[in-house]
């Protein structure tokens, strides 16, 4: 007969007290086990938030691009590159440049390292008298767009005008009755109708378009511009004296004006947009960190006390199993056992009880961490699964913790069990 | 097999020390069977213990087969009970998850003993419990209870048994029974210690004695 018959003989005989001790040493490693689950789930949890609203604030942001790309295009650019010499008052009265500079400055500044700018125009203006119909109109000599050789190719955002052909505005295309693919000539050069404006209410509806060269060639001026349109880039939209400073310092004989400044507040618009998302991202990140901490001190106060509570109890159930045993006792011990083999039955007992309590309690504290952890977070089924939460060295510790917590907890009861002197016990009759 | 010499115990109790024992001398003799009377609260279960090595005298030398079980390490002592020795007690202590045959086999845990289970049932068939044998404490009755007790006492081939008030718990025909087993015994070379007030040992012991003030009185 070997010690580990005397235990778990008396295991089987004193079922009772046995699982009390297994269930709780269970609740103890239950509790651990659950606290770090649900701990596990929450972070797995805050991941998904965080990403979802992050994924959330890139497509909001994409769809605000968008909106603004097409706004701005809707409104005008956003600056304008005049000559140095150029009359702010004459331009702004008038709406058009009357000084011109080389059209080579755009390309100096298409080709210069700048990022701010995105988009370049060249255009070529002039109110003059339509001698074939005797009208005033302004004449907008245009090429499209020159692709800044910096950045990202972007798609064109002004559809050029075709050499040969005119885009006219409401008013014009309306009094002269003209519609697309109709001839008609301007200054001796004859021209077919591209395109009819819808009606914008403003110069542009007494505007008239055609390509950039046969412009200056009518107006006589060769290798001329009077004004660059510029639609800034998206990542400086906003410092119109960053895009200003840049713009100068490559040409430095020009002046830069600010234009179209609804589109600037909507870009303004869509700065705070993201901050505020991102403030709210932060926020969210900050909430999820406070319920964190004050989960885990309530996990870690729980685990605590039921650790506290579980050991009292062990160390309760250990002293009365060793009074329980008392003849027992002292029979072994007249027989011939030694106090250490008494020591070892009831220690061999705690063990067989931790290992017992410690997979039970794994098993209960991982069904209960994912249970609490999915619902107090309101989690989609499946968002927290065994295989993601359960962690092999948690279960490793808490399988070697059990069965030494029982120890510790039944040490004392089982020392006065090793310690009791036979002959106190043998003499009570 | 046994000699006391001399023995005095005295307990501390709460309202002073008690003397239990004082210069009592007793011997037991291989094949000898002794029977210690005495009203109860005499003392006769701690000259019994004293014995059987499991309570130190105050005072005096005891010899068991020649050795002083008291000038032994605590570990020795144990080793040594469990060679020579063999206990039976009123309250029978069996081992109550223990079957029949492991509370007889209790003792190999600690002694070596040549083919343990087949010297058990031998020790049981002698002892008339073969259908008892994979039965709990609990389920027998008190007459087979001390039976087991005396097979347990038997199975390591004591050379003295050490008994405190055996038929205590028993009727008459148990009783009478438990005594003939400890003859029996006697008569196969052992020495055998029977503390008891049921006078009845007188017919069965080779020498009974009377235990008084602390003294052993020889009788007959
Ligand atoms: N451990 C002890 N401490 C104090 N007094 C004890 C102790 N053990 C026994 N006694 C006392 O010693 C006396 C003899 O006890 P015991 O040997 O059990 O008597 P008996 O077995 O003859 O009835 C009793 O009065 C008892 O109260
Ligand atoms: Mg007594």
């Amino acid at each position: 007969m070997r010690i580990w018959r005397f235990v778990l003989k008396e295991i089987l005989y004193r079922k009772l007290g046995f699982l009390l001790g297994v269930i709780s040493i269970a609740a103890a490693v239950g509790a651990l086990v659950g606290a770090f689950t649900m701990l596990k789930a929450h972070d797995i949890h805050t991941e998904g938030i965080l990403e979802e609203a992050s994924a959330q604030i890139e497509a909001t942001m994409a769809d605000l691009n968008e909106d603004m790309r097409k706004a701005t295009l809707r409104l005008g650019f956003n600056v304008v590159i005049l000559p140095a010499e150029q009359d702010l008052g004459d331009w702004y009265t008038e709406d058009y440049g009357t000084k011109c500079m080389p059209e080579d400055y755009v390309h100096k500044l298409a080709q210069s390292t700048i990022v701010t700018v995105k988009h370049l125009l060249p255009s070529l203006q002039q109110k003059i008298k339509w001698p074939e119909t005797k009208r005033t109109i302004i004449l907008v000599g245009t090429r499209g767009e020159v692709p800044n050789m910096h950045s990202s190719p972007v798609q064109p955002l002004i559809q050029p005008v075709p050499e040969g052909t005119i885009v006219l505005g409401h008013e014009l295309h309306q009094s002269l009755e003209l519609s697309e693919g109709d001839s008609v000539r301007l200054m001796g050069t004859e021209f077919t109708v591209h395109k009819c404006h819808e009606e914008r209410g403003s110069k542009d509806d007494i505007t008239a378009w055609i390509h950039l060269s046969q412009a200056q060639k009518l107006l006589d001026k060769e290798g001329q511009i009077n004004a660059i349109l510029a639609l800034e880039c998206a990542c400086a939209w906003a410092d119109v004296d960053k895009v200003r400073s840049e713009i100068m310092t490559i040409l430095p004989d020009t002046q830069v004006v600010e234009k179209g400044g609804q589109a600037l507040a909507r870009a303004e618009a869509r700065v705070s947009a993201k901050e505020a998302q991102v403030a709210a991202l932060e926020q969210d990140k900050q909430n999820r960190t406070w319920l964190r901490t004050s989960r885990e001190s309530f996990a870690s106060r729980l685990v605590v006390i039921v650790m506290a509570a579980s050991l009292i109890w062990i160390g309760f159930l250990a002293f009365s199993n060793v009074r329980e045993r008392r003849s027992e006792i002292g029979i072994l011990r007249a027989i011939g056992f030694r106090a250490g083999q008494i020591l070892a039955i009831f220690v061999s007992k705690a063990v067989v009880m931790g290992l017992l309590g410690g997979l039970v309690g794994i098993a209960a504290g991982l069904y209960t961490g994912i249970t609490i952890g999915a619902n107090v977070d309101q989690m989609q089924a499946g968002a927290v699964t065994l295989s993601n939460v359960a962690d092999l060295r948690l279960a490793i510790l808490a399988v070697v913790l059990a069965p030494f917590l029982c120890v510790v907890a039944s040490w004392i009861p089982s020392m006065i069990a090793a310690g009791q002197d036979p002959a106190d016990i043998l003499q009570q009759e | 097999m046994l000699e006391l010499k001399q023995i005095s115990k005295i307990f501390s109790g709460p309202q002073g020390p008690v003397r239990v024992l004082s210069e009592s001398c007793l011997s037991v003799k291989p094949g000898e069977f002794v029977a210690v009377h005495g009203p109860s609260g005499c003392g006769k279960s701690t000259m019994l213990l004293i014995a059987g090595g499991l309570l130190a005298p105050g005072k005096g030398k005891v010899l068991i087969d020649g050795q002083d079980p008291y000038k032994m390490a605590p570990n020795q002592r144990c080793g040594f009970r469990a060679g020579k020795l063999g206990f039976v007690f009123q309250q029978f202590h069996l081992v109550p998850y223990l079957t029949v045959l492991e509370n007889v086999l209790t003792i190999a845990t600690v002694n070596r003993i040549e083919n343990p289970s087949r010297r058990a049932k031998e020790l049981i068939s002698h002892f008339s419990l073969d259908h008892r044998m994979n039965h709990l404490p609990s389920q027998l009755s008190t007459g087979e209870r001390q039976r087991v007790a005396l097979a347990r006492a038997l199975f390591n081939n004591p050379k003295l048994i050490l008994a405190d008030e055996p038929t205590g718990n028993l009727d008459e025909k148990n009783a009478a029974m438990v005594f003939e087993y400890l003859a029996e015994f006697t008569a196969n070379g052992g020495a055998v210690l029977v503390v008891t007030h049921d006078v009845k040992a007188a017919k069965y012991a080779h020498r009974t004695v009377h235990l008084k003030d602390g003294k052993v009185v020889q009788e007959s």
